[in-house]
């Protein structure tokens, strides 16, 4: 194995969280010592995304991509880019486009000769025949579901309202958000931004979250609860929580906040927090202002 | 990883002490922080831009205590402060939720390949042949007509690797403002 082989693999272990112990320092202090090794990991990075796109790691390495690679929303943001990318590489933009045309415009563009148009006149007639016009004097459902039987009519008609009534209560239940599915945490904290890279409260996120939890941090903390409201960039409020205690970590006092991750679509939010005194009274806290992106 | 932010005098220090022109200052926090923020997530720190943060903070906050020659690299000193950082997140931290990897197929392909053919319109057509030849998938032919390819712009097959890399980087960058724009249009 050459040099160049040997740091690529080197890398490859890394980012799978294969490394062994002793080796992770040497790879951290390069990471952050040399550009040009960070670039080289950038390049492994993609490379490890194509061979899981491609299905060319094996079982282990996959569990591994998925399990820890897979952590950070950037790198889930570039396995969604990779495989679109890649879809396009393999079928040209004028197939896909041919596929999404309505199928009568379709034809026009393929090369198979179409019937005379005398074939089409005489198909008509036929049709006609197998399913005649029911009779002037006849029922209701035999005029309108060609139906005999009034059992089977009613029946009919009973199945169609139970189905219509499930679809709407299906859809009329979804309009309510729901505390569901994985969870993504975040920290957010209040107060203006500081300098130049500073992309404190901006995230993005990752396809298939249920649930995202923002972590407030406190610049005090002497309450026992805490309400929080999360507002969309015109003030309106999107969600509410009551009743929430603040915790510790990672050196912070936070209050965490679920979200149904539904409602962040990309774009300004802000969360207001305020405080339940003893006697049961509210003091306004902070405002986060928070951005999320695609 | 307690995180006390840098007043703005010594937030002023710590640009003067990357680089004394302040654009190059700049330039050399976002690169720095950037790498950073890829050690501490690429080491399972789910908070890696705050520990980004923290560690510049704590430069910030040492930097009337240090002797530090003009000429000294800058990023070591970092990563040494880094590294502290780094263990305390590790030790602190519990362990998250794993997220799901992103579905497939992904509801917004169309939108995502819409984008992608805006932005490989807007590449210079000897950067698009260079990424279709590059990424054709079937495995064998890859590696012959990468070799040829590089040959063929007179560069060694790393040197291509490189190129290649960026232009897909350039495109990715493209794809998600796209995506972004249209997210506002609908918004």
């Amino acid at each position: 194995m050459n040099q160049e082989t040997e740091q690529i693999e080197t890398i490859r272990q890394y980012l799978l969280g294969r490394l062994p112990e002793e080796e992770l320092e040497v790879v951290d202090k390069r990471l952050v010592t040399d550009p040009a090794f960070y670039e080289e990991l950038l390049m492994v990075e993609d490379e490890l995304i194509d061979d899981y796109i491609a299905q060319d790691l094996s079982s282990e390495e996959r569990q591994s991509f998925e399990n820890h690679f897979l952590m950070t929303p950037e790198r889930q943001k570039k396995l969604r880019f990779s495989r679109a990318f890649f879809n396009r590489m393999k079928v040209p933009a004028v197939i896909e486009v041919e596929e999404s045309v309505p199928s009568t415009a379709k034809e026009d563009t393929e090369d198979v000769p179409h019937p005379p148009p005398e074939q089409i006149s005489q198909e008509a007639p036929v049709r006609e025949a197998v399913s005649p016009l029911p009779a002037p004097n006849s029922r209701w459902y035999e005029r309108y579901f060609r139906i005999q039987s009034p059992i089977i009519a009613y029946s009919a008609i009973a199945a169609a309202l139970l189905i219509v009534a499930a679809v709407s209560w299906v859809v009329l239940r979804n309009r309510t958000p729901q505390l569901s599915g994985p969870v993504y945490a975040v920290t957010i904290t209040a107060g203006a931004t500081r300098g130049p890279g500073d992309d404190r409260n901006r995230f993005s996120i990752p396809p298939g979250i249920g649930t995202v939890e923002l972590k407030a941090e406190l610049r005090q903390s002497d309450h026992a609860k805490y309400n929080a409201a999360v507002l969309d960039a015109n003030g309106s409020e999107l969600w509410r929580q009551t009743d929430l205690q603040a915790r510790n970590e990672v050196g912070a006092r936070v209050v965490v906040v679920p979200v149904p991750a539904r409602l962040l679509l990309p774009g300004d939010y802000s969360l207001k927090l305020t405080g339940v005194t003893p006697d049961g009274n509210l003091e306004d806290l902070q405002s986060y202002r928070f951005h999320v992106t695609t | 990883m307690k995180d006390t932010p840098p007043t703005s005098e010594q937030f002023e220090r710590l640009l003067k002490w990357l680089h004394h022109d302040r654009d190059e200052a700049a330039t050399e926090y976002e690169a720095i922080r950037r790498r950073l923020i890829k050690m501490f997530s690429s080491r399972g720190c789910s908070q890696a831009e705050r520990a980004a943060d923290v560690t510049f903070d704590r430069v910030a906050g040492k930097l009337s205590d240090l002797d530090y020659g003009v000429d000294d690299p800058r990023a070591p000193y970092v990563y040494r402060v880094a590294s502290y950082v780094l263990m305390e997140c590790l030790r602190v931290e519990k362990p998250t939720p794993l997220p799901p990897p992103p579905p497939e197929p992904d509801p917004d392909k169309e939108v995502i390949l819409g984008c992608l053919d805006k932005c490989m319109e807007s590449q210079l057509p000897g950067n698009r042949d260079i990424v279709q030849t590059y990424y054709e998938q079937e495995k064998r032919a890859k590696i012959d007509r990468r070799r040829k390819l590089a040959e063929e712009l007179g560069i060694t097959l790393n040197a291509l690797r490189i190129k290649a890399f960026r232009i897909r980087a350039a495109l990715q960058e493209c794809v998600e403002n796209c995506m972004q724009q249209q997210n506002n249009e609908m918004a």
